[in-house]
């Protein structure tokens, strides 16, 4: 099991965030007909330990998390629920994954009409 | 290594490197900026080129890519991006015609979207990649430099 999987049954599993997107949370592309709002996850760079003998037992990777909705006040909700579920507390599963909160950014897209919240988490996990 | 420790003791080295151009005379510490920054800049540049190299940009964001050093007065700021005013004609085909025309690419107007992706396209980020992939480095590179250019006033003034 890698982080992304953790993280995936994280989110859809989430008390607060499952209730507000079910289970529209896709890492890297949203299916072509996710209706929002929806979160897409996607590995932006990943930092990992080196020991000397060449393994490397942890990584941290930092995540961007983008929450797609088609109001602002959802968009808001989400990020909090986001928070509340995966934010400083290590996530069931074997990579025994934590989310330290980076940074985030709002945006808004003429074409599809979606607000949009960019967040980043950086992530400390175990790569076995 | 890349540990939590490890970067709180590449930013310990930072400062302290930061403290010593300060300690240099006025006259010095100008030049020593200038150097000292686009030494360890260019790795970041350099990096953010082959990670944009990857996206499937017509390649006028890889050749935008650019470093700039701000700041006329008090500290100095090296920044790493796309070059505004960079246009390149780019050759398209059109899909469904099959005809080939030129179009004129500005990376700065869509750069940010390669960067973070939209709601239908993923990021494919350059950026951020490259600041975590060099910030190891960096430190080093800029010591380094800080080094060659004393070597080399001491050397004339002597």
């Amino acid at each position: 099991m890698s982080y992304q999987s953790d993280i995936y049954d994280a989110v859809v599993a989430g008390a607060t965030l499952s209730p507000l997107i079910g289970n529209r949370f896709f890492w890297d592309i949203a299916d072509g007909d996710a209706v929002a709002p929806y979160i897409v996850a996607q590995t932006v760079s990943t930092l990992s330990e080196n020991t000397n003998d060449g393994n490397r037992s942890l990584s941290f990777p930092l995540i961007q998390f983008s929450i797609w909705a088609k109001t602002k006040v959802s968009v808001i909700a989400i990020t909090a629920a986001l928070k509340t579920d995966i934010e400083g507390i290590t996530l069931p599963g074997s990579s025994s994954t934590s989310l330290s909160f980076s940074s985030s950014n709002s945006t808004y897209e003429t074409d599809t009409k979606l607000y949009g919240e960019l967040v980043e988490y950086r992530g400390h996990s175990l790569t076995n | 290594m890349a540990t939590l420790q490890s970067l709180a003791i590449e930013k310990k080295k930072f400062n302290d490197l930061l403290r010593e151009i300060d300690a240099l005379p006025k006259k010095l510490r100008k030049g020593a900026e200038l150097s000292v920054l686009r030494a360890g800049a260019i790795l970041i540049r350099t990096s953010a080129k082959s990670f944009a190299a990857r996206s499937k940009d017509s390649g006028a964001l890889t050749k935008s890519i650019t470093l700039i050093i701000t700041g006329k007065t008090g500290s100095k700021t090296a920044k790493v991006g796309p070059l505004k005013g960079y246009r390149k004609i780019v050759k398209r085909t059109n899909k469904k015609t099959g005809k080939k025309y030129s179009m004129e690419a500005v990376p700065t107007n869509y750069s940010h979207l390669i960067e973070f992706g939209t709601s239908k396209t993923p990021a494919q980020p350059y950026i951020r990649p490259a600041i975590d992939a060099t910030q190891e480095k960096v430190a080093g590179a800029m010591a380094a430099q800080l080094d060659l250019y004393l070597t080399r006033i001491l050397a004339k003034s002597s």
